[in-house]
C-alpha cells in the first residue's frame, strides 16, 4: 500500500468513528441523523475511490484525491460541529418539531432543519454547505440564546436566508436592481457625478462600471437580509418584531452596509408585521434609539447609492417574502383560538391544543408584557421571563404531541 | 446550481475513467460522459446560458488548458477557447477508443487540470462562506 493511500485511508477512518460518536448522542434529532448519514456516504464513496486508484500506475490521482479528501473533511469538520451541538442540552428540542415542519413546508424537503446551541454571539446559517449537506438549512444560535424560546422567531430570518439560497431568489432580483442603478444615475446624473468625484475623470464609464459592480454586491446582500426581515415577521407577526428588539437593541454601534440601517429594518418590520403600527409595545423598536443605533451617520456615497437602489426593491421583496411566509405556514387545524390559549396561560397552564408555534410565540410575548407591567424589580422579572420560557417550551412540546396525535409521526 | 466541489467530483471521476482505459483497465467511461453532459447543462433552471460558457469560470478553464495544451493556446478568444473544449469533449465522448494513447492521456489531464482549479475555486468559496458567517447573522 502506498503512503498516500494509508495516510488517505486512516483520516477517513478516523473521520467515521466521529461521525459514528455523534450519531450516538442520546439527543438526537432525525435532521442530524439524516445529515450524518449523508456526509457517512460520502465518507464510503470517498474510500471506494481509494480502492479504484490503486489500481492505477500514476500515483497523481491518488495524491490529487487525496487533496479532495482534506478540503471534503475540512468542511464536514466544521458541519460535524454543528452536528455536535445540536444534540446539546443547551437547544430548544421542544422547539424543533414545529420549527422543522415550517422548513419542510417551504423547502420541500423532509427532516433538513439543522437548529443548533452555538458559541458565535449572534444567529447565523450556513450560506453554502458542503455538497453532502446542501439541501440542509444549518441555523446557529448563541449558546446564551439557546434555550431562551421567547426569541425563537429570529431563526425565521436564518430560515429565510436557506429559502433565498434553495430557491435561487438573487438571479431574477439583480436584473430589477441593475434597472434600478441606471435609473437612479440617469434621473441624478449630476447628483452623481459629484458624489463619486466623477466631474473631472477622463475615465467615467469605467469608474461608473467598477461602481455599479460593488454597488450592486451591496444590493444584493442588502435584499437578502431585507427579504430575510420580511420572511420572519410575516411569518411570526408580532413576535418577530419583540424577539428581534429583544435580542439586538440597541444595535452594535456600528453601520455594516451589508445590512440595511438598523433604523430602515425596524420601518420593515413594522409595516410587514402590524396592521396597526400603534398597536407595538411603547418602547420595542423605537425609533429614536435605532436611528442612532448604527453609530454617527457616516455612509459612503457606494452605501448611499446601495441603500436608494434595494429600497426600490422593497415591494417585490415584500411580495416574495409573503408567497414563502405562507408556504411555511403549519396549523393544526380546531386547536384552541387565541383567547383560550391566552387564558390558559395566563393562569400558568400550558394551553391543551395549540394551533401553531407562531400563535404560540404570539400568545407568550402578549402574557410576558402583561405580567412584567406588574413588576418592577429585576429578580421578579427574572421569574417572570422563566416562567414564560418554560410555559412556552411545554407548549410548543404540547403542539407537537397533538400534532403527531392526529397526524401521525411524519413531520409533514 | 452545480457547485464548484460538484464540478470538481465531475471533473476528478471523468479523469480518472480515461485513465483507467489508457491503463487497459475496464471503464465503461460513465463518469466521463456524466462530466460533459454536466457542462452542457443549463447555468439556472430554464436559462439557454450553459454552464461551460459561465463567464465566472473563464479563467479556470483557461488555466487548465494552458496548463495541458501549453499556453499558446489557451490565448484565443473566450468563445473559440469554450468552443474547442466543447468539441474536444464531445468527440471524446464518441470516439475516444480509437484515439492515440498520447492524445487520450491529454483528456485525462486536462480533465484532472479542471478539477485542480475547481478545487481551488472551491476552497476559496468555501473559506469565504465560513468567515461569512457573522455577515449572514440576524443581526
Amino acid at each position: 500500500m502506498r503512503h498516500l493511500e494509508w495516510i488517505a485511508r486512516d483520516r477517513l477512518n478516523k473521520f467515521r468513528d466521529q461521525l459514528r460518536k455523534v450519531e450516538s448522542a442520546e439527543f438526537l434529532n432525525n435532521s442530524t441523523s439524516v445529515a450524518l448519514r449523508s456526509i457517512e456516504n460520502e465518507i464510503d464513496k470517498l474510500e471506494k475511490t481509494i480502492d479504484e486508484l490503486s489500481k492505477l500506475s500514476s500515483a497523481k490521482y491518488l495524491f490529487q484525491h487525496g487533496v479532495t479528501i482534506n478540503q471534503k473533511l475540512f468542511s464536514y469538520s466544521n458541519a460535524l460541529g454543528v452536528l455536535l451541538r445540536s444534540t446539546n442540552l443547551r437547544n430548544a428540542f421542544e422547539a424543533y418539531f414545529a420549527f422543522n415542519q415550517m422548513a419542510a413546508n417551504v423547502i420541500d424537503q423532509q427532516d433538513r432543519l439543522i437548529i443548533s446551541s452555538e458559541w458565535d454571539a449572534i444567529p447565523f446559517y450556513i450560506p453554502s454547505p458542503p455538497d453532502a449537506l446542501a439541501s440542509f438549512v444549518i441555523i446557529g444560535i448563541p449558546a446564551f440564546a439557546s434555550r431562551n424560546s421567547l426569541l425563537l422567531p429570529l431563526a425565521a430570518h436564518e430560515l429565510g436566508h436557506a429559502v433565498w439560497r434553495i430557491k435561487q431568489l438573487d438571479g431574477p432580483l439583480s436584473t430589477t436592481a441593475e434597472m434600478h442603478f441606471h435609473d437612479y444615475i440617469d434621473q441624478n446624473s449630476d447628483r452623481f457625478r459629484t458624489d463619486f468625484n466623477l466631474h473631472e475623470n477622463l475615465f467615467v464609464q469605467q469608474e461608473t462600471d467598477l461602481i455599479e459592480s460593488e454597488c450592486l454586491k451591496l444590493v444584493s446582500s442588502q435584499s437578502e437580509e431585507i427579504f430575510c426581515d420580511f420572511f420572519g415577521s410575516l411569518l411570526f407577526g408580532e413576535s418577530y418584531l419583540y424577539a428581534f428588539d429583544a435580542f439586538l437593541s440597541p444595535g452594535f454601534g456600528r453601520r455594516e452596509p451589508r445590512y440595511p440601517a438598523l433604523g430602515r429594518r425596524a420601518a420593515y418590520l413594522k409595516r410587514a408585521a402590524l396592521s396597526d403600527p400603534k398597536s407595538l409595545r411603547k418602547g420595542v423598536l423605537n425609533p429614536e434609539y435605532f436611528e442612532l443605533a448604527d453609530g454617527i451617520p457616516s455612509r459612503s456615497a457606494i452605501v448611499k447609492l446601495a441603500d436608494e437602489v434595494s429600497e426600490k426593491l422593497e415591494p417585490g421583496l415584500l411580495e416574495q417574502a409573503r408567497r414563502y411566509a405562507n408556504e411555511a405556514r403549519a396549523e393544526l387545524e380546531g386547536g384552541d383560538n387565541a383567547d383560550t390559549m391566552m387564558m390558559n396561560l395566563r393562569a400558568g397552564i400550558p394551553p391543551d391544543q395549540p394551533r401553531s408555534a407562531v400563535e404560540i410565540l404570539n400568545a407568550i410575548w402578549k402574557v410576558y408584557f402583561e405580567r412584567l407591567d406588574q413588576e418592577t424589580s429585576a429578580v421578579g422579572r427574572t421569574n417572570i421571563h422563566s416562567s414564560m420560557n418554560n410555559l412556552c417550551l411545554k407548549s410548543l412540546e404540547i403542539y407537537e404531541y397533538r400534532y403527531r396525535q392526529r397526524n401521525g409521526w411524519s413531520t409533514k | 446550481m452545480t457547485s464548484y466541489e460538484g464540478l470538481a467530483d465531475a471533473a476528478f471521476a471523468a479523469a480518472v475513467d480515461v485513465q483507467l482505459k489508457i491503463e487497459g483497465l475496464s471503464s465503461s467511461l460513465e463518469s466521463f460522459q456524466k462530466f460533459a453532459k454536466l457542462l452542457k447543462e443549463p447555468i439556472l433552471p430554464e436559462s439557454e446560458y450553459k454552464l461551460l460558457h459561465d463567464a465566472r469560470n473563464l479563467p479556470l478553464y483557461k488555466a487548465a488548458w494552458s496548463n495541458t495544451y501549453g499556453q499558446r493556446n489557451a490565448d484565443l478568444k473566450p468563445n473559440v477557447l469554450l468552443t474547442k473544449i466543447a468539441e474536444l469533449l464531445c468527440s471524446a465522448e464518441v470516439e475516444i477508443d480509437n484515439w492515440k494513447k498520447e492524445d487520450k492521456q491529454k483528456v485525462a489531464d486536462f480533465c484532472l487540470a479542471l478539477n485542480r482549479a475547481f478545487l481551488e475555486e472551491n476552497a476559496k468559496t468555501y473559506n469565504m462562506s465560513y468567515s461569512a458567517r457573522a455577515m449572514h447573522a440576524s443581526s
